[in-house]
């Protein structure tokens, strides 16, 4: 779908609606059990992720929120294999992730999670059509013919085809953070992971980015926000609140 | 206690140890190759000048038929001279394996306790060295093949062959290694000489002059008179043999050598600065954002901006290497990344080029050099060349030889020792008292002959017809008449005579002592040697090797009385030939090996810094996808293309540093080197810098690798 088509202003679209009744029928893509992160500091130990358990379904859009500090970054980092936890169990779509090594997490997370950074790192000598097709060419999860045409199409999808031969440095903000998300569908992950997606843009365009993705979970997708923006919240069919590592809260965002 | 910006410091040199360590190892080794050059220079310029000039050479040598004690007092007592001293000096064989004979000079001293001119050193063993015993110079030992002690077998041009023993070991600074000249030098009493078969009258007469020796002209002044008062006294001058004053005889080759070393170790010296400044700059880049903190203006924190797209020339730029691809994206990041830092780009491409280039250039000298030596032996159609001690029947000598089974055809060669006529009647030379350095040797050449085949500087090779033309050598030109042009009278003293010749051309023959080559009629008439032969060159037939038939025709020619001076083979050719440029080959591998440590380490920091630089980055791709041996491919990959780019450049630049070194060498040495491309020197170079690319990206390939990802995402 073209980034905007999907209307968000206040009101779900019926799609949306159904997509959320779906999630509760749909499988636990990711099952946090147990989990703890704790770091050693020249202060001692420090907990930055306290015995999460949390159990994220295909196709939910969640929104981790929480002060500085309450471990939403440590709970990203520890989702897409960044990070390993100090204790506890991970499983993301069916593999036990605590268990492998980073080689294999390496090419799990390049296969089945698509990450977005707040600051888009995009790759600055590679244009914006080469930094899509790297993850492709990394995972090599499609063929070499198909990796050209299929970065074009997430371009395309994403409104920002035209600038499919410029390096980064010659887009908007707006448009670099659209190549980061082309990106990190580059390999058709069943989850994307954003941190802080909108931190850097506008208001208008943190909108088209959000709608963007609260449309990639209507499709089926899993995606996973940090966000501290309350103006976005509408777009999440869940938020986890986090405090001093662990989950404070948790609840739908609408009813179903 | 120290202070926060000390501790700043301290941290960021451990932080950067390895590339401090390379930076420093660079560094020491440019400014020791700087400094074993300087000291190596001025060691060969101020000491051997010194030792040289501690011998107190000779201004001049004048030969007579006799010279006796009342002579050398009466000329020391003339205002215009400083010292005079009698010696003699003959040119025998020595035998040095069985049947294997080299040439020895045999220095004549008649008064060892009181060396006044030229002088030597005793090293070890009897002094003087009693009768039947000789003093053999240090360098000359190992050519001998004898140790003190042992005896030899010495003949002389008029004496049997006569057992000598080795009584001692002598230092003559004043003379060239006998290892690269392959002939030996020996010191005797006129009583040992008496003893070999030769007259003990001594008739040479060493002078110094008293006003300017230093001057050509003064000496030649001096010279001239003295020669005149000699003559008026009924003391007929012979020859006056007036080397270069105050000149060692390798004294341009090393000062040939010494330059190019030096010219390469202040390159090298550059190239330390550069790879310096390439290990700050790394440094800087990566503290940018620390310095931003510091000053508390940092607002951002991501993937560092490429350069590419940033003004007027990195956009341009950007535009170009945008069209550096390949089908994978991650190979095309690594290629991109080279062009990445300009700045660095270009102190690397500096380093490792320039690098490349003197590797290159040095091995361009190298094989300049050894293309003269081939083209000198190309030049040569014959297998050995003999030199009697006397001239012999043309007929008779040329009939023995030919008996000989494996000798395909003989040709007389003869040859005379020449000077340039100065006008005043006196035969005078540049010849060192060792004979050969600064000789001229006149040869008599049949214009037919297939012996030889030069290039041709100007001009051409001799006619028949050509009586009255003469064919110099390339060596002869410069040295001895610079500016002659063909058509030009060339006049030479022969023996005493004066002879007037024309210059009918200019053969370029390398790595051969000054020689003119003249009709074997005029020869004759020029020498009063009219029928008879003192050298001849010999072709053999294929299956004939040139040492044991080198041994018959000695033999043979021994049998008939005639006695041989000299044989010289291809291989002794080559020896003498291949001594002179060991030590130039020696001193362009150490610099090519000195070049190519800089370099690498060079490579070896600027990828260090890029990958420490660009630590978030590889961060992000491991986020996306990328596993570690995708991460150490970008890394290799780029050290590589970078590798290969400087290669690429290396190339064209070693043109111009080849062609001005070997001018300057060839200025100096007066044997011009053409530019010769060493492809093999270009091969061996790509080879080394890619290899050594690979070595240099293996660290900081595996360094990024290992990174910790959320370390490398939290980098600053």
């Amino acid at each position: 779908m073209q980034l905007g088509a999907c209307p968000g202003n206040g009101h779900y679209p019926d799609r949306l609606l159904a997509a959320m009744t779906r999630v509760r029928e749909a499988q636990v893509l990711i099952r946090l059990r147990g989990v703890s992160k704790t770091y050693e500091t020249s202060a001692g130990k420090f907990a930055a992720l306290d015995n999460v358990n949390l159990d994220i379904h295909q196709g939910e859009c969640v929104a981790v929120v929480g002060k500085s500090g309450s471990g939403k970054t440590t709970l990203i980092n520890v989702l897409t294999g960044i990070d390993t936890p100090s204790s506890g169990e991970l499983h993301v779509a069916g593999s036990a992730m605590h268990q492998l090594s980073q080689e294999e997490l390496a090419v799990f997370r390049g296969r089945t999670i698509g990450v977005v950074f707040q600051f888009f790192q995009l790759l600055p000598t590679l244009t914006v059509m080469e930094n899509v097709m790297l993850p492709m060419d990394f995972c090599h999860a499609f063929p070499a013919a198909q990796r050209r045409g299929r970065a074009l199409d997430l371009l395309d999808r994403l409104g920002i085809a035209d600038q499919a031969s410029k390096l980064p440095a010659d887009l908007s903000g707006g448009q670099q953070q659209r190549a980061a998300i082309a990106r990190a569908l580059a390999n058709d992950p069943p989850i994307v992971v954003a941190d802080e997606p909108t931190g850097n843009l506008d208001s208008n365009t943190s909108e088209d980015v959000m709608r963007f993705l609260a449309a990639l979970a209507v499709d089926g997708k899993t995606v996973l926000t940090v966000t501290h923006e309350r103006d976005l919240s509408r777009f999440f069919t869940r938020t986890i609140t986090l405090r001093d590592g662990a989950v404070h809260a948790d609840h739908a965002s609408v009813a179903p | 206690m120290m202070t926060s910006r000390w501790r700043k410091i301290l941290g960021d040199i451990r932080s950067a140890r390895g590339r401090f360590v390379m930076m420093t190892v660079a560094m020491a080794a440019s400014v020791c190759a700087v400094t074993a050059i300087l000291a190596a220079y001025s060691v060969l310029t101020r000491e051997v000048s010194r030792n040289y000039l501690g011998t107190n050479p000779a201004s001049a040598q004048l030969k007579l038929d006799r010279v006796d004690d009342e002579l050398v007092r009466a000329v020391r007592s003339r205002p215009d001279i400083a010292d005079a001293e009698a010696s003699s000096s003959v040119l025998a064989r020595i035998e040095v394996g069985e049947n294997e004979w080299l040439p020895v000079r045999l220095f004549v001293v008649p008064d060892f306790q009181k060396l006044r001119i030229n002088a030597f050193r005793k090293q070890s063993g009897a002094w003087p060295p009693p009768l039947g015993t000789m003093l053999i110079e240090r360098s000359a030992l190992s050519l001998t093949r004898h140790s003190v002690g042992q005896t030899v077998t010495i003949q002389t041009p008029n004496g049997k062959p006569y057992r000598l023993a080795i009584a001692g070991l002598v230092h003559d600074p004043g003379l060239a290694p006998a290892w690269q000249e392959q002939a030996v030098y020996a010191f005797i009493t006129p009583a040992t000489l008496a003893a070999l078969g030769e007259s003990s009258d001594l008739q040479l007469l060493k002078i110094v002059v008293s006003a300017d020796p230093g001057s050509v002209k003064a000496i030649e002044a001096a010279s001239a008179s003295l020669a005149s008062w000699l003559n008026a006294g009924g003391h007929a001058v012979r020859e006056i043999r007036i080397p270069p004053p105050r000149m060692h005889p390798h004294q341009r080759q090393m000062t040939a050598v010494m330059m190019m070393l030096l010219i390469f170790s202040l390159l090298a010296l550059l190239l330390g600065a550069v790879l310096a400044a390439t290990v700050i700059s790394g440094l800087l880049a990566q503290q940018v954002r620390q310095i931003a903190i510091m000053k508390e203006s940092i607002d951002d924190y991501g993937v560092v901006q490429s350069s590419l797209a940033r003004g007027r020339f990195g956009r341009a730029l950007g535009q170009i290497v945008l069209r550096v691809r390949s089908g994978d994206a991650a190979l095309t990041l690594a290629m991109r990344n080279t062009f990445r830092r300009r700045g660095r780009l270009t102190f690397t491409l500096a380093l490792l080029a320039t690098a490349g280039a003197m590797f290159i250039a040095s091995s361009n000298l190298k094989a300049a050099w050894e293309r003269n030596i081939a083209e000198a032996a190309a030049g040569r159609h014959y297998d050995m060349e003999i030199q009697l001690q006397k001239p012999a029947p043309q007929a008779q000598v040329l009939d023995l030889i030919r008996a000989i089974p494996g000798v395909r055809r003989v040709e007389p060669w003869s040859t005379t020792a020449a000077a340039v006529d100065r006008g005043n009647h006196l035969n005078i030379s540049r010849t060192y008292p060792d004979g050969g350095h600064g000789s001229f040797a006149l040869r008599s050449t049949a214009p037919r002959s297939d012996f030889v085949s030069h290039e041709h500087l100007e001009g051409r090779w001799l006619q028949p017809g050509d009586d009255e033309g003469i064919v110099l050598n390339g060596l002869a030109h410069a040295s001895l008449f610079p500016g002659a042009k063909i058509g030009d009278a060339i006049s030479l003293s022969v023996g005493d005579r004066p002879v007037r010749l024309r210059l009918m051309g200019i053969a370029q023959e390398p790595m051969t002592p000054a020689a003119g080559y003249i009709t074997p009629e005029f020869f004759a008439k020029a020498t009063e040697l009219a029928g008879l032969v003192n050298a001849v060159r010999i072709a053999l037939t294929g299956d004939a090797a040139a040492d044991p038939v080198s041994q018959q025709i000695v033999r043979a020619l021994e049998r008939e009385h005639v006695g041989v001076k000299l044989v010289l083979t291809e291989r002794t050719f080559g020896m003498a030939q291949g001594g002179h440029i060991h030590v130039l080959v020696f001193a362009l591998a150490f610099i090519a090996t000195m070049m190519a440590v800089v370099g690498i380490l060079g490579l070896a920091s600027a990828l260090s810094t890029s990958v420490i630089e660009r630590t978030r980055e590889f961060g992000v791709m491991r986020a996306i996808g990328a596993r570690s041996a995708d991460v150490r491919k970008i890394v290799l990959t780029e050290g590589l293309f970078t590798g290969l780019l400087s290669g690429l450049l290396a190339v064209p630049l070693s043109v111009p540093l080849s062609m001005q070194v070997g001018n300057v060498i060839g200025s100096i040495s007066l044997q011009p080197l053409s530019l010769t491309l060493s492809w093999g020197a270009v091969g061996i170079w790509f080879a080394i810098v890619l290899a050594g690319a690979a070595a240099a990206s293996v660290s900081p390939a595996i360094r990024a690798s290992r990174l910790a990802i959320r370390q490398t995402l939290a980098y600053v």
